[in-house]
């Protein structure tokens, strides 16, 4: 199966979330979204086994989360990348979404996206039981605060 | 019970942890490599609520090296056809995960 693609860098998060939404709108039922979520996560970019480490592990997952960002030019200034991966195939479903609207995006653009919207927008927010939804609020924190250090680093240098 | 563990048996990359002639009325089992909490969250949407994770067993289960387990309990209440509509879902599931 071929590997998401980054997507063109002029794509806003907000454009990139709206395209997932029309992607979730063409199912009206849950066992359809859950199909096409688990096919997102399997269409991730493989993570190194290196960096699943303790350090990098998301807290407050039921399941195994890991998360990595690193900095790269980007046409218009530095970018974030994100490298993600879970042991279970719907979680790894909820990390490719946020690394479709993140993965590639300038920190500013990162803090500037309206997360929560867009999880509503999709249904998840309501769809996923509590623990679920932890997790995934443990994800966004993480990578606004990895986004976050990596702006500072910007301003730093 | 006897019905569910002849059901579950043919269910292939189900493995039954748990095997005693005279246990109670549970199942606990894990499903090829997928992992229990999306067993449980993907039944939960077809209507079957189970238990996931290491149901408060942690030293038992590493003693035997089973990081978590789905788990269907059975009341007197449970029907041969709700059974079937397990087995069902554990199949789908398993087309899902591909």
């Amino acid at each position: 199966m071929q590997d998401l693609q980054e997507v063109e860098p002029e794509m806003d998060p907000e454009e990139r979330a709206e395209q997932i939404e029309d992607a979730f709108g063409l199912f009206d039922d849950w066992d359809e979204r859950y199909q096409l979520l688990i096919d997102m996560g399997r269409k991730l970019p493989s993570m190194p086994d290196a960096d699943k480490t303790e350090e990098n592990r998301v807290h407050g997952c039921q399941s195994q989360v890991w998360v990595t960002a690193k900095t790269a030019p980007g046409a218009c200034g530095p970018v974030i990348v994100f490298d993600a991966d879970s042991d279970s195939a719907i979680t790894k479903g909820l990390i490719s979404l946020l690394w479709q609207v993140y993965s590639g995006q300038s920190a500013g653009k990162i803090l500037g996206f309206d997360v929560e919207g867009f999880l509503d927008r999709l249904g998840l927010r309501q769809h996923l039981s509590s623990n679920r939804r932890n997790g995934l609020s443990g994800m966004v924190k993480r990578i606004k605060m990895l986004a976050v250090q990596q702006a500072s680093q910007e301003g730093g240098s | 019970m006897t019905y569910g563990t002849q059901v579950l048996s043919e269910v292939s990359g189900l493995r039954m942890i748990g095997t005693a002639k005279e246990k109670a009325s549970v199942f606990s089992f894990t499903l090829s490599d997928i992992h229990p909490n999306d067993i449980g969250m993907l039944l939960d949407t077809r209507g079957i609520a189970i238990r996931t994770g290491q149901h408060c067993a942690h030293p038992v289960m590493q003693r035997f090296g089973v990081p978590a387990t789905a788990r269907v309990s059975l009341g007197c209440y449970n029907t041969r056809e709700e059974l079937d509509a397990l087995v069902k879902g554990l199949r789908r599931i398993q087309e899902m995960m591909g």
